[in-house]
């Protein structure tokens, strides 16, 4: 009877443990990446599926920066993690679940000077935080590119494959599209831009969110032949003559990219330490440009 | 110089200084050298022609000092709510007047006192993507973002004065339809948008 007891309470531990492994991780995210500052340097603090991400935004809004950022196509169990809501799997016992990417806890600690309001100082930030980001298991590699425009965009460059090696990804928004040269909505522009890109790399992308009345009023004048997507998306959200950037966003499941773009702000802080974001750039011309 | 000419320049001048110390604090009724608006009621609203998941919403001020042809401009309320966000989704968990719903809009007041179209709404490709990947991920339907405008009004080249805080502007998803919506003191409007 206790032989009997026992080996009941070991099988009861084992099952207990087996149900407890394979239950969702309780994440813990953060709302917002968090910069610190201390002299001469600042540390960035994020917790999301996608920490670069977070950090990048919170390095941008900080110090008022137009950096995009570009996931690259997340593919296998070792950049995704399960996310499927418990009460919906009991509902649908045999569909297929859905992911997001496996990120967590990042920080990093960046040269902070005046100068991190130039060109050179910010390229060395983003450097320095995207090398520290490419030294963890995070999900993804990526790199900083600067545009022509001099402009930056932090974007993937890597992904882990279903045996766990690194393979290099190229960018989506690098694919050479066409669109004829006319004067158009800028939501309809970019929602062109992402129709032909779609076509191109058989691959969905839409435009997710953005600065919707900004982008129905301006009327921008955009087209070209075999020029890379990135260049006609940069040149219709510039024609807008406000600063904007952009967050392109990889959804593994369906799968799809989405794009969201964001006006340049920089947070400003009340006496109270509450924190606003003030749009950065050019006034608006009525009526748009 | 005369001394009504030297009058007016000081009326001038203390209704201007008055004016941007104060403006962040006054009710629409102040100044007399500032248009002020005291109500505005949503008159009519239209699925707009380009996306057609979104509404466009036309206004109606009432007010003095109104002229065809004043700006308004809107900005960031309070921090909006999105319900059918979830970790992961690369949607904006908090969005606010800049990022989602509406945002970065500045309009002319136009002949009757009217102006828009102030455009609400989702953009298809995160409907899609909600209506597709959020039940699985814990969304509910129906779900959707509420967004707080703040609306200011054009005073002189270099001031405007603000006439309403956290204007509620709603966008909500059905698993088969779409309700924008823009409220207002003097009265609001909903649109539903099969979709």
């Amino acid at each position: 009877m206790r032989l009997a007891s026992s080996i009941f309470l070991l099988a009861t531990l084992l099952v207990g443990g087996r149900v407890y492994a394979q239950r969702r991780p309780v994440h813990h995210f953060m709302n917002h990446g968090v910069v610190a500052h201390k002299l001469n340097s600042a540390t960035v603090a994020s917790n999301a599926p996608r920490p670069l991400l977070q950090a990048i935004i919170a390095m941008r809004e900080e110090y008022g920066w137009d950096v995009s950022y570009e996931d690259p196509p997340y593919r296998s169990s070792y950049d995704l993690v399960d996310d499927t809501n418990p009460q919906w799997r009991l509902a649908h016992p045999n569909a297929r679940g859905v992911t997001i990417p496996d990120g967590g806890a990042f920080q990093c600690t960046y040269p902070e000077n005046p100068a991190i309001f130039s060109l050179s100082g910010e390229r060395q930030a983003l450097d320095r935080v995207v090398a520290c980001f490419n030294q963890t298991d995070g999900p993804g590699r990526f790199m900083v590119r600067q545009q022509s425009d001099g402009r930056f965009v932090v974007l993937g460059t890597a992904v882990l494959d279903n045996t766990g090696y690194l393979r290099p990804v190229h960018a989506i928004l690098d694919v050479p599209i066409s669109i004829p040269e006319a004067t158009r909505r800028a939501d309809e522009t970019v929602e062109l831009i992402l129709q032909q890109l779609s076509a191109a790399s058989k691959i969905k992308i839409g435009l997710a969110q953005g600065p919707v009345n900004l982008l129905a009023q301006a009327k921008v004048r955009v087209g070209g032949s075999g020029a890379p997507a990135r260049i006609l998306l940069a040149e219709t959200l510039d024609a807008t003559g406000r600063n904007l950037d952009w967050d392109l966003i990889y959804d593994a499941d369906v799968p799809t990219y989405l794009l969201n773009v964001n006006l340049v702000t920089r947070a400003v802080y009340g006496p109270f330490g509450r924190r606003r974001l003030i749009p950065i750039g050019p006034t608006p011309v009525p009526g748009g440009p | 110089m005369n001394i009504r000419r030297f009058l007016s320049l000081i009326v001038a001048l203390v209704c201007v200084v008055t004016a941007v110390c104060l403006s962040p604090y006054l009710p629409e009724t102040f100044s007399s050298c500032c248009p002020t608006v005291s109500n505005e009621t949503v008159t009519s609203v239209f699925r707009d022609s380009s996306q057609g998941s979104m509404g466009d919403f036309y206004q109606t001020v009432t007010g003095s000092n109104l002229v065809a042809g004043l700006l308004l401009d809107e900005f960031n309320g309070s921090t909006g709510s999105d319900s059918c966000y979830w970790s992961g989704s690369g949607l904006h968990q908090y969005p606010n007047i800049t990022d989602s719903g509406s945002g970065g809009g500045e309009w002319s007041l136009g002949s009757n006192d009217v102006w828009g179209a102030d455009v609400v709404g989702w953009y298809a490709s995160a409907i899609i993507e909600i209506r597709n990947q959020g039940p699985s991920h814990g969304v509910k339907f129906p779900c959707g973002f509420t967004v707080y405008q703040n609306m200011k009004i054009e005073c002189n080249a270099s001031l405007f004065i603000n006439y309403k805080m956290n204007n509620p502007l709603t966008g909500t998803i059905y698993p088969t339809y779409l309700v924008d919506s823009r409220a207002s003191e003097g009265g609001g409007k909903s649109i539903t948008i099969g979709y």
